[in-house]
């Protein structure tokens, strides 16, 4: 009934908008427009679920040329990691990593396969923070469940399922897409069928005049476990120049 | 006693109305019975280990561990395969925290200059790995050993598994699983795998032993009174004392363990004597040609006092077992002492309501025509008569020699020793123990500055010394994930010589593997560890020695680099059972002692009788103690409660105690007395101790090896309470009791 409502509610405000498949959302979420560069600080809290936490403060420099995406995160706190640096250079999807850690004083070469593991330490995986640059629709079936209300703002529900031969963490997961800007605010991971995480983007800013819109806080939390890592971002610098030499070595031992 | 006689045989419908009332009410209780045999049944809640325990579970979200062990050759593709299979649907079943296994092991090492870490198995497994997947697994201490046997030949399963799990419904679906997808033999042990067994063995033992003891008591019975009635009036009344009792607990929402297990055996053969006496009498005052209804009267009033008396005594030594800190012993003791009374209850009026409306016997025993049994009796009291003080004597020896032995009896509270040796989970746990060090868990809990890098040394040195300790399979901690992380990144096995070479590890493990991994060795803040050690399935006593010897080391090695070191784990919580089973024992056998020399001396009104009355108590619980000593029968969970079942059960004295009075008031001689009491009385006695040990036989058929000792021991009491009834406590009537005490009352026999 209450579904019934919301429909025909939803049918009355938005009109053509309506007519929009799961695709299409994804599609519009796909097409908003990305920085080529972006410099800034994360700050990361971890939460466990008696509420001792733990929080980190990370750089971090990202560049996209062509194919090519260079990533560099250097960990500035607590004390005893800072320095602790994490390279990734990504040439059409293959990965090179490295590694320094300031108290071996070495950089490492890692190998690939942690796509789907922690992402620093923090209930988000590398492939949750790198599908929030980009989104590739068409590796998924995405289906319209229904539209509703989040936090006052009208927002499409999606699910999302990969399809086959897609390698994917996770067997579905749900979006909640704001209607008006087209921003995921709420996604929820599946794993065999059951959920295993919620990510909650709860702050969403305009940079460079309203060109980019991008989330800079955000909130994972472990359903099963209940630890949960707030992202926190801050001193966004978009589409500023950044040398090459910011991702090397000799920057990273820096 | 005699008005409420009176009035079951002038309204009998209306006092089997009542009885057939609340019989219906309190059996509707009886589907909501549960059974639980959890550690958490034996242990007090607000026990200090229980608390940490609780607490560090919470903290490092671990429970039980359960240990599968697979046999076959491991290093087979269909094998790891089967292996990945299990650990998939393992993790799937309810309570099931986590599953630890080859197939979800991990790999960190240096390959060609590259840092790896990734899932051990690939996801597309062929031949070909295996020779390398084998080599790394055998260089790793924290899987060799542990996740695989060192010949290859089992493959373990480690399942940690919620506390408050459905044991078994988990044990059943593991089983399920795991004979899914292994064709070799499997071995599940662990605590809530046993608990899972204790819980199978439990329904399937209670409606046999309920029955087997039908049988034993009715046939008793039988040969008592050689009639249907004789036997079923006495049936009949105790089942409806169980059905009261079973009932209430079903009500009270109390769980059934497997000690509390002989409850329905308890009541049974304890009540059935109540109206074994009455319906003696009964049969006696018909031949003395009295009608049936002043025979009932009269049969109630004669030898109600002495039921009365020991349904009290029975039920004060019962409910003296509400003292124990033993959360399921003591729901034993209210549910069994309630049982008693009501037993109690229908014997004096439901057997009389019954009677009522029965036709009487076609065929009466001849009172005057003494019996086998009668006529030994008399050779007794002539006995006694000339050799009383010798008598005593031998007694006091007895005693003395009892109480020597009994200061050598073992405890034994370590579920395993719940099963008969060749049984399944013995035979896992031993598989277990000796293949993969066992899989019971100590757990020491470490406060401090765990990045401190000599803390860690110290957590090392702590976890290699307590492995030679004879009895400890492994020990882990976060100490030897650093050592791993430690070799990947510079390719030797040590620690980091620096808080934050210690901090970027950690860190770099985090950033490989879910950050809750981390969470289980160390908390967020680095400000609280654990390291578990793995223990075989121990004797209590040897458990007691090892926990010692650790405690020792753990004092020497880690204290002084840490805040607080605390120990905890299931192992160590039936430890503290044990000691409370101990600390127990003295209390709720004082107490039942001086309950029932209580009773005795109120009823009877005078402390001399009370105190001669537990003559026969105290010697039977010393030969209990002194046998088990004797014997190398362990004082565990079930043989815990003998003594307090023993004065429950024993309490014959009263009636010969009753009917010795009785002749003294009608002025015969003390020797007359005794000869009279014991032909009369003793011939009842003889036939209750026969119905009880019978009733009690039942239990030898068990499936658990400390119900069987129960059981063995059980046998005895009965029989020596019976024996001391019938010789010490006449020597000592004989020789202290020569006058008639009663207050100048005459009617003592009235109560």
């Amino acid at each position: 009934m209450r579904k019934k409502l919301l429909l025909a509610v939803g049918l009355l405000l938005a009109g053509l908008a309506l007519a929009l498949s799961g695709t299409e959302v994804m599609q519009k979420v796909a097409a908003q427009p990305r920085p080529t560069t972006m410099h800034g600080k994360m700050e990361m809290r971890l939460v466990d679920k008696h509420g001792r936490e733990l929080t980190r403060v990370l750089e971090t420099w990202s560049k996209q040329e062509g194919d090519v995406e260079k990533k560099l995160i250097k960990f500035l706190a607590p004390a005893d990691v800072k320095g602790t640096s994490f390279l990734v250079i990504s040439r059409n999807g293959q990965d090179e990593m490295k590694l320094y850690l300031p108290a071996l004083k070495r950089v490492r070469r890692i190998a690939g396969g942690q796509k789907k593991g922690s992402f620093m330490g923090s209930d988000f995986s590398y492939d949750d923070i790198s599908n929030l640059g980009k989104i590739e629709v068409d590796d998924y079936e995405n289906k319209l469940l229904r539209e509703e209300e989040l936090n006052g703002a009208k927002t499409y529900v999606v699910e999302a399922r990969p399809k086959a031969g897609v390698d994917s963490s996770y067997d579905k997961q749900i979006l909640w897409v704001r209607a008006d800007d087209f921003v995921p605010v709420q996604i929820e991971f599946y794993q065999k069928g059951k959920l295993v995480k919620v990510m909650t983007l709860d702050q969403v800013q305009k940079f460079a005049g309203g060109k980019y819109l991008m989330p800079t806080h955000m909130v994972m939390e472990n359903v099963k476990s209940k630890h949960k890592t707030e992202l926190t971002m801050s001193d966004l610098e978009l589409d500023v120049d950044i040398p090459d030499s910011v991702f090397s070595e000799r920057f990273m031992k820096r | 006693m005699e008005p409420l006689s009176r009035y079951a045989t002038k309204h009998p419908w209306v006092v089997i109305a009542f009885f057939l009332a609340i019989t219906l009410a309190l059996g509707a209780g009886l589907p909501h019975l549960r059974f639980d045999n959890s550690p958490e049944s034996f242990v007090p809640p607000d026990l200090p280990t229980k608390v940490l325990l609780d607490e560090v579970r919470d903290t490092f979200g671990g429970g039980d561990m359960a240990l599968a062990a697979l046999e076959g050759d491991v290093w087979t593709v269909p094998h790891l395969e089967a292996l990945r299979a299990i650990t998939d649907e393992l993790s799937e079943i309810d309570g099931v925290l986590q599953v630890t296994s080859l197939a979800n092991a991990k790999r960190m090492e240096e390959d060609n200059g590259f840092l790896v870490v990734e899932d051990l198995l690939p996801d597309d497994l062929t031949p070909a790995d295996l020779p390398r997947l084998r080599s790394y697994v055998e260089s790793e201490p924290l899987y060799d050993g542990r996740l695989v046997s060192r010949d290859g030949h089992y493959a373990a399963v480690i399942i940690d598994v919620d506390a408050g799990v459905d044991a078994l419904a988990f044990n059943r679906a593991v089983n399920k699983v795991l004979r899914a997808h292994w064709d070799g033999p499997v071995y599940l042990s662990g605590t809530p795998a046993l608990s899972g067994y204790i819980l199978q063995t439990l329904q399937h033992d209670l409606p046999l032993q309920m029955l087997l003891a039908v049988l034993f008591i009715g046939l008793v019975l039988f040969l008592n009174f050689r009639s249907g009635r004789g036997v079923f009036l006495p049936l009949l009344t105790v089942l409806v004392a169980l059905v009261w009792s079973l009932g209430l607990g079903g009500w009270l929402g109390f769980e059934l363990g497997s000690i509390s297990s002989i409850l329905p055996v308890v009541v049974l053969a304890v009540g059935s004597s109540f109206t074994l006496h009455v319906l003696n009498r009964f049969y006696h005052e018909l031949a003395d040609a009295r009608s049936r209804n002043e025979a009932i009267i009269l049969a109630v009033r004669e030898t109600g006092l002495g039921v009365l008396v020991s349904a009290l005594a029975a039920g004060a030594g019962l409910a003296a077992l509400y003292s124990s800190s033993i959360p399921q012993i003591k729901f034993f003791g209210v549910l069994a002492a309630f049982g008693v009374l009501v037993a109690f209850l229908a014997a004096t009026l439901l057997a009389p309501a019954l009677l009522t409306l029965m036709k009487n016997p076609r065929r009466l025993p001849d009172p005057d025509r003494p019996d086998a049994i009668s006529r030994f009796m008399a050779q007794i009291a002539q006995f006694l008569a000339r050799h009383k003080v010798a008598v005593l004597l031998t007694a006091l020896l007895f005693f003395g020699l009892m109480a020597f032995f009994a200061t050598r009896v073992q405890v034994e509270t370590s579920f395993v020793s719940y099963f008969p040796k060749s049984s399944p989970p013995r035979v896992a746990t031993e598989l277990v123990d000796r293949v993969f060090g066992g899989s019971d868990t100590l757990t020491l809990v470490v406060d401090g500055d765990l990045k401190d890098p000599k803390l860690l040394e110290a957590i090392y040195a702590f976890e290699q010394q307590a492995k030679q300790v004879d009895g400890v399979g492994s020990a882990v901690s976060i100490a030897d994930l650093l050592r791993e992380i430690n070799k990947a990144l510079t390719g030797s096995f040590g620690l980091p010589d620096s808080r934050d070479g210690v901090a970027q590890e950690l860190l770099l493990f985090q950033m490989s593997s879910d950050p809750e991994d981390l969470n289980r060795f160390i908390t967020e803040d680095a400000s609280e560890a654990q390291i578990t050690v793995q223990l075989q399935s121990l004797s209590t006593t040897r458990l007691k020695q090892v926990t010692e010897e650790l405690t020792g080391l753990a004092q020497k090695l880690i204290a002084p680099h840490a805040e607080k070191v605390r120990f905890t784990g299931t192992s160590v919580l039936l430890l503290e059972v044990m000691r409370l089973i101990i600390h127990d024992q003295y209390v709720s056998l004082a107490l039942a002692l001086v309950l029932v020399a209580f009773f005795n001396a109120l009823l009877l009104r005078s402390w001399r009788i009370g105190l001669i009355g537990i003559l026969p108590l105290v010697l039977t619980i010393a030969g209990q103690f002194g046998l088990m000593g004797l014997l190398g029968l362990p004082l565990d969970t079930a043989t815990a409660l003998i003594a307090a079942i023993a004065i429950g059960v024993g309490d014959y004295s009263v009636h010969i105690i009753v009917r010795y009075l009785e002749e003294l008031r009608h002025g015969a001689s003390p020797e007359s007395a005794a000869a009279t009491s014991l032909r009369v009385s003793g011939r009842a006695v003889f036939y209750t101790a026969l119905a009880i040990g019978g009733g009690f036989m039942a239990l030898l058929f068990s499936g658990f090896a400390p119900i069987q000792t129960f059981a063995k021991l059980m046998g005895f009491t009965v029989g020596a309470t019976a024996l001391f009834a019938l010789s010490v406590l006449p020597a000592a009537l004989l020789l202290w009791l020569r006058r008639y005490q009663g207050n100048g009352k005459k009617e003592a026999g009235n109560a």
